[in-house]
Formats: C-alpha cells, structure tokens, sequence
C-alpha cells in the first residue's frame, strides 16, 4: 500500500480528501468556462426575450380568458347573457336531453349554397391519397389530423381563405417556411413554420390538392407545374416568407 | 487480485471460498452496502411503476382514471426516472468504486463521504419524484425532475460517484487497464454534461432549437458514455477475471474508448433529424452516429475474440456472472449496430416517432446495462457481505425472467415500431386503424412488465437474503 498512516502530524485534509476535492475543482471549472463562454458567446438576441415575454402574456391572458368561460357569466355579442361553461356541464350532467332541446331552438335557418366562383374540380382520388400520405407524414404533427392545427400556436387549415385561394402562398410556406405574425381566423399566431425538406414538386402538389379538399376546405386541385413555376422562380431564396412581405394579414 | 474465482457455478450456488475480502473491500463495505440497496429497492419501485404504466396502456387509462397520480404521464417519466437515476446510478457509484478500488489496490479512508454523497442522491431523488407525482415536472425527457433538484443531485454525486477517480489518481501501479479508462471516462463526464445541460435547458435557456440540441446530446451522453461507458468497463475487467485470459486485440481497446467518448455526443443531432435544426447539423449528427460504428467493431473485436479463445463461451454460460456479463455485451453490439443503421436517414423517416426508439433505447439500457449489472452483482455482493446466494433457483428464474422480458420487449417494440412506422407512411391506414393496431400491442407490453417484475423480486429476495445474514465485517484481511 502507498499510503499507509506515517508517523508525523495529522494533516488537515486526508489525502484523499484533497485529491477529491481537487477533481470536483476541475469539473466546477470545466463547467463555469463553457457555460460562462457559451452564454457571453451567444447571448440572447433582445427580441428573442421579447418574443419570449410576449409568449409567456400570451399563455397568461389565454389561461384567464379559459378561466373566465368556465366560471363567469359573460355576454354575447348579440346582447344575450351566456351562462358559464362548469354551469352549463352541470346542466348537461343533470339531463343530457338539454342539448338537443337548444340545438333545435338555435338551429339557422337553411341559406344558400357557398357560390363558387371559378368550376370547381374534383380531385383525382390516387391524387388525393397520395396528399394524404405526405400530409400524414410531415403536417399533421402541429395542423393536426382535423385541420384544427392547435391555436395559438398553430394555426387551421380548415376552412381558410388563403388555403383556399392562390395556392401560391401555401406553396411558398411549404417551400421556405413562414416566420412573424399571420391573422388566421380573427386571431394573430406569432410562430414559426420551418420549411419542409425533402419534398418533390409532386408532393407538395399532392398534399395542396388533399388540403384544399379536405376539412370543410373546397378548392381546385394543384398541379406539380403550379409548384415547380414557384419553385424555379424562388430559386436562390433562403429566408423565411413573412405575412408583410407577401401582403398578407 | 490474484486469487481463482469460481463465481457462480451452473448452480448459481459460488464456492465457499468465494466470500474472501481483500483489503480495500473490507474499507468499501459501508457505502457499497447503502448502494446496492437502494439501487435495488429503487429498481422494485421502478418496476410495480413499469407495471402499471403497462395496464394504462392496454386498457387506456383504465387504471389511471380517477386517480391523477396514477395516469400514464406521472407513471412514465417517474418510471423511467427511478429506473435510471435509481437503479443505474446507484448500482453504478457502487460497481465503479469497487472495479476502482480493485485495480487500484485503493484503500478507502473517508468512506463516510461516500455514504453522505449516496443520501444525498437518493433524498434528492426521493424528493424530485414526489415533485413529479404532483405534477412539478419539466418537459425534457430524464430531466423533468425540476426545481433545485438537479444542483442537490449534482453534488450528491460528485459526493457518491467521485472516487473512482481518487482511486485512480492514486493507485501504487504506472500501468492502467481498459476498465480503468472507461470508469474515469465516464464518471468525468456525467457531472459536466448533467450540469451544463441545467444551465442551457432551465437556468439561463438557450434559445430555440439550441435547447433541444442540448437535451439530445445529454441524452446520448448519459446512455452511451455514463452507463455504457461504465457498464462495458465491467464487461472488460470481468471477461478477462473469470475467464482468466486475457483480451483478444487487446491493443485496439484505447480506439474503442476514444471513438465512443469522441462521436457519442457528435450523434445527438441524428436523434433530431427532420426537426426544425439547421440541415448541417442534422447532417453532422448522422455523420457521428455511423462513426459510432467503430467502437462497436472494436468491442466486438475484444469480447467476441476473448469469448472464442479456449471454450469461453461454455465457461460463460456455466458462469452466473459471466453469463448475464455476455448477455450484455451481445446486446450492446446489437444496440451500436440498429443505432449505426437505423441513423441513416431514409430509415430513419420510417421509424421517427414510433415505439422504434423506445426499443432501441431498452436495448441499451437494460438489455446491456442493466444485465450487465445483474452478472457483477452476483459476483461482489458474496464478496462484500461473506454469505453465499441463498437460492440457485431464484438466480435461475431471475436469469431466465430477465432475459426473456428484455429480449421479448425489445423486440417487440423493435416490430411494433418498424409497422407503425410503415403503416404511417401508406396513406390507405387510418388513424383509427393506427390506434387499434398499438392498442393490440399492449397486451405483450403488461406481460413482459410483469415478467421484469418476477425477475426482479427473485433478485430483490435472494441479495436481501445475504445482505439481512450478513454479520459485522470480519477482521481486515482474515481471508487474505
């Protein structure tokens, strides 16, 4: 053994003591410097913080609103009280039947058909599968199956007019993402949707077309010359789309 | 050192001489004792948890509803939580030290600091899935622990797991083994990886991707560095101890320690393809995770040509420890190889978010980790308390319970991942049809659960058999 007791004076840290405490030294260092580094390295940007504050009001002023449907009365825009929505379950809990009863007395009354203006075509049905495919694989984790996408971060695809209008901006999405605010529905998502990769011209026509009629959605089919035109003509682009710089809300 | 050791006969029953203590046992008794039990109490807690986390599944919250604690989101990250932190950690401080001491001839002084570290460790753990249970959890996977709970575990286990290190810087010899590296390696980087991912993930968060990048390369880090690392330490020292050779190309041992410490962090990257990171480094971390495949072929090297040098495959079988210490390896070669393959992009759009992962991941830690564990258990606890296994039987049903539920599981979700992953790109297959198909698989899941719950009380119930009989430490040296 080398370290056997010797004869002189205890010292005040054992030895191995002292070798323990050296290495917990070494690691503490090791650590302080690259985080130290990397934090002076890479601070974060200001707007980065303010984003981030601005997403934490964001989740703050959801969770009240959520809040106050389930606990307090409040008005509809027509000027009639609603009660709240724990009531309401309440209600329900108590006899199912009570929501027959108001669905038939606020059913509308039948109106016109949706016109649409240019004739509509009805998509090839091997189209069709083929963009739900692609749209399975790469869409459906934040748009959700339903189109409902998850408010507020995500935003819907069903129902949507620039879906269903001028498939050059869904292509243009797809293509290089989207970054910034877009009003969707009335409501204003502050996200981001990265750019796809690894999709063909085809695909993308594929998954438009499935889109754009599905979920409620009732537009004319996309073709992969639509995408590849859009695609040629933003060849050397590399940054996200925003909302402004397409005219968009 | 020198001594035969006949450890584990086909019986599982080891020869008396088998509870001879060397000096630095005799020094180690106390906090090994405090981490093996512990580590396997937490690996019976971990288990009943498994158990239930199997019934929410196949009878989809059947078991969970009305009672909050009991749902599939508190059961699985406390499950997963207590299975690492708890059983691998502990089991780890204590295997470590002991490999450490061994090769170091390291006769622990402080041993009370030692056992400090371990309650240190276990209150935080302790107190960090309480936490959990009542919904105080974080969102990044083997971190949802929250709150100061990964400062206090910081400093239990530069308290517990530090000094192999110690041993090492002060062991009377020039020369190192393989094993040596490896236990260093790995204790050396857990602390730093553990600490610095607080500090980026919840301390002072990076920004956007960076911090999934961040929690991916913690992640690879601990179960291929930290546990494999020190696990396959295990694998060389006993390999070469039972079968009394030495190992087969022993000189290409050091690539396989510096490429597995080099590219086992740069394949962090390849567990985030398809995420939003940049392509570069997506492309990066497929880049690593095939280089991956060089320390894979150097072990395999080293185990494999050991293994088939004088019959060791038969020694191995008839050796309780080796027995399980073979299962290990072979499932590690397994795991570097699907982790190899399976990294490569084209494969890896098929299986990204299925239970492919999962399988990948229960391969590594228990099928190698866990089992290697097991087999170096059965050769120090005799060693440590001088009371022979009480039950040949238990080992056997322990063996044969365990190996069955690891292999079965992991195949399992190996195939159930592979369709899923199929079925999600053939657009013919509905949601609805998805959900029937996992729902008919979780039937195999509550059957291995409780299989790994059989195993593990037939090895719960053996060591505390010894560990109840043991008798105050005999004089130091007396079987010397």
């Amino acid at each position: 053994m080398s370290d056997q007791p010797s004869s002189g004076p205890r010292p005040l840290i054992p030895g191995q003591v002292a070798a323990w405490l050296g290495v917990v030294c070494l690691v503490v260092a090791g650590v302080l410097l690259i985080g130290y580094t990397y934090t002076v390295v890479r601070k974060t940007p200001t707007t980065d913080v303010a984003r981030r504050d601005e997403q934490k009001k964001l989740r703050a002023t959801t969770e009240a609103k959520a809040q106050e449907i389930l606990t307090v009365p409040s008005r509809n825009a027509d000027g009639t009280w609603r009660i709240p929505l724990k009531d309401a379950l309440a209600m329900i809990a108590q006899d199912p039947k009570v929501v027959g009863q108001i669905q038939a007395a606020a059913a509308p009354t039948p109106s016109a058909e949706v016109v649409v203006p240019v004739a509509f075509v009805v998509a090839d049905p091997e189209q069709m599968k083929r963009g739900a495919g692609v749209y399975a694989r790469t869409c459906i984790a934040c748009h959700q199956p339903t189109g409902m996408g998850l408010p507020p971060v995500f935003p819907p695809i069903s129902e949507v007019p620039i879906i269903q209008g001028n498939p050059e901006y869904p292509v243009k999405f797809i293509l290089h993402g989207l970054i910034g605010p877009i009003t969707v529905k009335g409501m204003v998502y502050n996200s981001m949707m990265p750019p796809v990769v690894g999709v063909s011209d085809q695909d993308i026509a594929d998954v438009l077309t499935y889109v754009r009629q599905s979920f409620g959605n009732k537009a004319n089919p996309v073709s992969s010359d639509q995408v590849k035109a859009i695609r040629t003509a933003n060849a050397t682009r590399t940054a996200f789309w925003t909302t402004a710089e397409l005219g968009l809300k | 050192m020198t001594q035969d050791n006949y450890s584990g006969s086909p019986q599982g029953r080891p020869p008396e001489g088998d509870s001879r203590r060397s000096h630095p046992e005799q020094s180690l008794r106390g906090p090994l004792l405090l981490f093996f039990v512990s580590a396997i109490l937490w690996l019976l807690v971990s288990s009943v948890l498994g158990l239930f986390t199997a019934f929410d599944l196949q009878f989809l919250l059947g078991v969970g509803q009305g009672c909050e604690i009991l749902t599939y989101g508190h059961l699985v990250p406390a499950q997963k939580n207590l299975f690492i932190y708890g059983w691998c950690f502990n089991a780890f401080f204590a295997l470590n030290l002991w490999l450490l001491s061994q090769l170091g001839r390291f006769e622990f002084r402080n041993a009370w600091l030692a056992t400090l570290g371990g309650l240190v460790w276990n209150a935080a753990l302790t107190y960090g899935i309480v936490r959990l249970f009542a919904g105080e959890m974080n969102s990044f996977s083997l971190l949802e622990m929250s709150g100061g709970v990964g400062l206090v575990l910081a400093l239990g286990f530069l308290l517990a797991g530090f000094w192999p290190i110690v041993a090492f810087a002060r062991r009377p010899t020039e020369n190192s083994f393989v094993s040596q590296w490896f236990v260093v390696g790995a204790t050396f980087i857990f602390p730093v990886i553990y600490l610095l991912t607080q500090w980026l993930v919840y301390w002072m968060p990076a920004s956007g991707t960076v911090q999934a990048l961040v929690h991916s390369w913690f992640v690879q880090n601990v179960l291929w560095l930290w546990l494999g690392g020190s696990a396959l330490a295990l694998v060389y020292y006993f390999l070469s101890k039972v079968l009394s050779q030495a190992i087969s190309n022993y000189p290409l041992a050091s690539v396989a320690f510096w490429t597995l410490f080099l590219f086992a962090g740069w394949s962090a990257p390849a567990a985030l393809l398809g995420s939003p990171l940049p392509l570069w480094v997506q492309s990066t971390g497929v880049v690593g995770a095939v280089m991956m495949f060089i320390p894979i072929l150097v072990t395999g090297l080293n185990f494999y040509g050991t293994l088939s040098t004088a019959g060791g495959w038969a020694r191995a079988w008839n050796s309780t420890t080796l027995r399980f210490i073979v299962f290990g390896a072979v499932a590690f070669t397994a795991a570097g190889i699907l982790n190899v393959v399976f990294s490569t992009r084209g494969l890896n759009g098929l299986i990204r978010f299925t239970a492919f992962g999962a399988g990948q991941e229960l391969l590594l830690t228990y099928a190698f980790v866990t089992m290697v564990i097991f087999g170096a258990t059965y050769f120090i606890l005799p060693r440590l308390t001088g009371n022979l296994w009480p039950s040949a039987k238990l080992v056997h049903l322990h063996f044969w319970a365990t190996a069955a539920a690891a292999l079965g599981s992991a195949a399992t979700a190996l195939i159930q991942g592979w369709q899923t992953g199929k079925s999600l790109a053939d657009a013919s297959v509905t949601s609805a049809q998805l959900v029937q198909s996992e729902k008919d698989w979780a039937i195999y899941g509550t059957i291995f659960a409780a299989l790994f719950l059989v195993g593990h009380l037939a090895f719960a119930l053996n060591a505390f058999g010894m560990i109840l009989k043991s008798k105050a430490p005999a004089t130091p040296g007396q079987f010397d």
